[in-house]
């Protein structure tokens, strides 16, 4: 599997980002510059998670400051995006928490609805049938495509973030897309 | 089911089925603007004054000071110090090694594969001498002889014998010379045991003897009655001046001794004909303490035929100065093959000589027996309900099933035993040996223990510990550069199962690693798993791969474990990566271990204790010798997210543990938040939360009770705290000599945050201790406590 140039933290622009980052150690208002940098990302990250514009800009404005605050102790510039990503799984567990009607993690994914982030752009049926199938995978395997495929996370930083190898993480993410493509095919013959 | 691969066209229709709407240009600039604000602030108010958890602080202070305490003990006691460190660290792992449930490896030696010289390549030549020998109408001719310095070899023909008689095992003396490393001998007979081959292994220097030695030589003439022996007669050859060639030319070998669980096994001798197979072997017992250790599980396997367990069994009693067996396998060489492989997989000390078992080895069985609803209890000798020393104090009734007798679980879970494995590679003297033609080299089958010193670095598994929860093991590394600058052991730790399920799930373990003063390259450690998927009660083998590999340098993703870093330490400023340990790619170390897997006890509670007009119920704790769990239930002071507090603790006899996890199960105003662990097995009361809590401490330390410590309750601190709370907070601390700013911000979209800024404290009070007033002062710590009593 070839890694998408547009994915954050490659090597392209890594060294940028270093830059930023030591940037931001010097002066504060540069960390302005690696939230302009991740704000999408984590933002769709989120929204993925949670479903509604208003829970995704609270989640997404409350990583940002927890990461402001807490910035001068961050220790592990070449992982940037995986703490930065950490966070917001935080931000988004504890949502999931204030939620009334309760939902878990794994329900969440199991809501369909004219809020489900990924019914309301579905454009075919054969991405209609992929939606459902992601939708039934159990929360480990749809948060590992969701790292990937939402957040544009670079292996290196999954594998961070979720404390595994980046072969292992490669080797899951590609078992698992092998599997959907293969029920998807199934589902069509 | 399709076997397509995954290729970026369909990664893109992954990223169309999950695509998600962009932020609002809105939302990004107002996020924007306020980080600039808060960047413009002259400094920044922290919300927490701790970045780690107090236990983990805790543990940074301790390993602190085992540094000091190296310095000071010397590093003779070095390793107590650090099991010391590791019981404050992780007093689970501590409990459960001081109570003696561990299992120690120590496997340290390779299998002592013969030859230890090198070959010459140059091909092998006998001396022939074709002697001959009449005994009982047996003629017995010794064909050849030869001798290298590292091997000796014999060949013989006989005319056919009778049945019932066979040739025992050649006594081959060297005269004038003492031989060393005798380490072993094999004997190999073709056709009806009429044409044999010996090898035996030992050394001699050829320049020392003048390339030439005499030999005497006895052969036993033996017929078996019963499986046993019976000597009838002796055939005694002299050979004069047979020659010694330098060098070790004769490829044949044979692995001599193993190493596993601090035990060695040396293989003596073997004798192979065409339908069985005599073996010599000799052990160390395993502890001094059990009167008497048996092999009690051994196998044979000739080529790539069947293990055959062995029949019959006989303990050496001539042999004085060590603890030899002979065993006797129904299986021989008729085929020609070339090499065998002998196991041992088991030693035991049979109950039978032991009339009364020792209280902690009724203690530990009763764990083992406690899923099946048996209970033990030691007893006198003439009321023993078995061998060993014991009574049942309950058993279930009615059991038909002969798997689960209770008698035979007691016995299984009782017997002192020890399982390893030991495997030997012989490789049979056929006659392909005859010396003068060319011999074959069947490749070696590599064994776990074989691969531990790998390029200059050696690495010891010292211990192993399983129970339901948790697995962990200690291990020993040695050989590797001595960098006091290194801050990280790289690599990484790959535990499996039998069945090859990884130890510890998808997120695997952890290790702690110290340095040894005095010692440099060599570095002490422990790795733990708490278990994703719990481990079935008994026995259970797992295969550890250690890799140590630095050659990619610091890599977050490839570090087993990090030394201790004093906190005054001076960081690496930023894209300076520090140096780790190994500096380059060693390779990867392979270890099989098997251990007793302790079983869970779940204990259905139903304790309330009332405190400050709050009460909290126990109702469930799930035990191991080394984790505990339990879950609680409470109707909050407020409707507010009211939490177990941080410092809670559980203690058990000497070892105290802080609280390691805490998750919600259930709250009032929230509802499930996990699934409840099984239908009815908790029924909260109207208006409870009940959420879980946990330590790395079980009831290993095997004391009546343990102690759950809950001092207070917390409440998770708000994004924003309503200023006249900060107001009356900061009159309550100004009284005591605490004063403080606060500082808030608030979010687009909402959330927001803030913190206190101690200007000034009474002598001597740390900001942590300054924080927790402040807390209390804000009215978000209940106090307590709650003290609960969990006998077993």
């Amino acid at each position: 599997m070839t890694e998408n140039s547009s994915l954050l933290g490659q090597a392209d622009t890594q060294n940028g980002e270093l830059e930023l980052i030591k940037a931001a150690r010097q002066d504060a208002q540069a960390f302005g510059q690696l939230y302009l940098l991740y704000a999408r990302p984590v933002y769709r990250y989120l929204y993925s998670c949670l479903g509604t514009v208003p829970e995704a800009e609270d989640a997404t404005a409350q990583t940002f400051l927890a990461a402001f605050e807490s910035f001068q102790r961050f220790r592990q510039d070449e992982h940037f995006a995986a703490w930065l990503f950490s966070i917001a799984r935080h931000k988004a567990m504890d949502a999931f928490r204030r939620r009334r009607l309760t939902r878990s993690l794994d329900d969440i994914s199991e809501l369909p609805g004219e809020d489900d982030p990924l019914t309301v752009v579905v454009q075919s049926e054969q991405i209609a049938a992929l939606a459902s199938l992601i939708r039934d995978l159990p929360v480990k395997e749809s948060e590992l495509l969701r790292l990937r495929f939402v957040a544009e996370l670079p292996y290196a930083e999954m594998a961070h973030l979720l404390h595994k190898k980046e072969e292992a993480v490669k080797k899951s993410v590609y078992r698992l897309l092998a599997r959907l493509q293969s029920q998807l095919e199934g589902s069509y013959e | 089911m399709s076997k397509s691969k995954p290729n970026s066209s369909f990664e893109e229709q992954v990223r169309q089925a999950m695509k998600t709407p962009d932020p609002r240009p809105q939302f990004i600039e107002q996020m924007n603007d306020i980080l600039q604000q808060r960047a413009a602030q002259p400094s920044r108010p922290a919300r927490r004054y701790f970045g780690l958890r107090p236990a983990w602080a805790v543990a940074i202070v301790i390993l602190i000071g085992v540094i000091v305490a190296t310095l000071v003990i010397g590093p003779q006691r070095v390793v107590a110090a650090f099991r010391s460190w590791l019981g404050l660290a992780d007093p689970g792992l501590q409990s459960v090694q001081d109570a003696g449930l561990v299992t120690e490896l120590k496997i340290t030696a390779q299998p002592t594969l013969l030859p230890t010289l090198t070959a010459t390549g140059v091909p092998p030549t006998a001396a022939p001498l074709e002697l001959s020998q009449e005994v009982s109408g047996v003629t017995l001719i010794l064909d050849w002889v030869y001798i290298d310095e590292g091997r000796l070899a014999l060949g013989w023909t006989s005319n056919p014998l009778p049945e019932g008689l066979e040739f025992g095992l050649p006594q081959v003396t060297l005269k004038g010379v003492t031989p060393l490393q005798m380490q072993g001998m094999s004997q190999s007979f073709r056709s009806a045991g009429d044409q044999m081959t010996y090898v035996a292994y030992q050394v001699i220097h050829a320049d020392e003897v003048d390339g030439k030695v005499s030999l005497a030589i006895d052969v036993p003439l033996i017929q078996r009655v019963d499986d046993q022996q019976q000597l009838v007669g002796n055939y005694h050859f002299e050979v004069q001046d047979a020659p010694v060639l330098a060098g070790q030319t004769l490829s044949v070998q044979q692995t001599y001794a193993v190493r596993n669980h601090g035990v060695e096994v040396r293989l003596k001798s073997v004798r192979i004909t065409p339908s069985f197979t005599e073996v010599v072997a000799c052990y160390d017992f395993p502890d001094q303490t059990a009167p008497f250790w048996y092999m009690q599980h051994a196998t044979l396997q000739v080529g790539n035929g069947p293990e055959e367990s062995y029949r019959p069994y006989e303990y050496l009693r001539e042999i004085t100065d060590d603890h030899c067996v002979r065993l006797g396998f129904a299986v021989g060489n008729a085929g020609g093959e070339q090499q065998l492989y002998f196991r041992v997989r088991q030693f035991v000390v049979p109950l039978t000589m032991q009339d009364e078992l020792p209280a902690e080895r009724i203690a530990a069985a009763n764990l083992a027996l406690a899923p099946y609803g048996i209970e033990i209890k030691p007893a006198p000798a003439d009321q023993s309900e078995g061998p060993g020393g014991w009574q049942f104090v309950r058993r279930p009734e009615g059991n038909t099933d002969p798997a689960k007798d209770p008698n035979l679980l007691v016995l299984h879970a009782l017997e002192q035993k020890l399982d390893g494995l030991w495997e030997f590679y012989v490789e049979i003297p056929t006659g392909d040996l005859l010396p003068g033609q060319a011999t074959a080299t069947p490749a070696i089958k590599p064994t776990a223990v074989g691969e531990q010193s790998v390029a200059g670095v050696t690495i010891s598994l010292d211990w192993v510990f399983a129970d339901v929860k948790r697995m962990a093991f200690g291990f020993t590394i040695s050989g590797l550069p001595d960098n006091p600058d290194a801050l990280a052991l790289s690599g990484r730790v790959e535990v499996k199962d039998r069945q090859g399920n990884q130890v510890g799930g998808e997120f695997g373990g952890g290790a702690t690693i110290q340095r040894l003063d005095g010692q440099p390259g060599t570095v002490l450690g422990s790795w733990s798993s708490l278990l994703e998927s719990p481990l079935e009660p008994g026995q259970a083998t797992f295969t550890i791969d250690i890799t140590l590999d630095g050659s990619q340098g610091y890599d977050w993703n490839n570090i087993i474990g990090s030394f201790p870093v004093p906190a005054e330490a001076t960081p690496y400023p930023p894209g300076v990566l520090p140096p780790v340990l190994p500096d380059r790619l060693v390779g990867t170390f392979h270890f099989e271990a098997t251990t007793t897997v302790y079983p869970m006890q779940v204990v259905k509670l139903d304790q309330a204790v009332t405190a400050n007009g709050i009460t909290l119920r126990l109702v469930k704790a799930e035990m191991t010798p080394s984790y505990a769990q339990f879950t609680v239930c409470y109707i909050k002071p407020s409707a507010k997210d009211w939490m177990i507090g941080g410092q809670a603790t559980l203690k058990s006899g000497d070892y105290e543990a802080s609280l390691f996890e805490y998750g919600l199960l259930l709250d009032p105003e929230i509802g499930p938040v996990s699934k409840l662990p099984g239908e009815g097995e908790i029924q909260p009361l109207p208006g409870e939360r009940c959420v879980k809590i946990s330590f790395l401490l079980g009831h290993s330390a095997e004391q009546a009770a343990m102690t759950l410590t809950i001092p207070t309750l917390e409440q998770s601190m708000p994004e924003v705290i309503p200023d006249a709370e900060i107001k009356a907070a900061q009159e309550k601390l100004k009284a005591q000599g605490i004063e403080l700013d606060y500082s808030t911000y608030s979010a687009a979209g909402g959330g927001g945050g803030g913190g206190p800024t101690f200007t000034k404290l009474p002598e001597g009070m740390t900001q942590a201790e300054a924080y927790q007033k402040f807390m209390e002062a804000l009215g978000y710590v209940y106090t307590g406590p709650w003290v609960f009593t969990i006998s077993q």
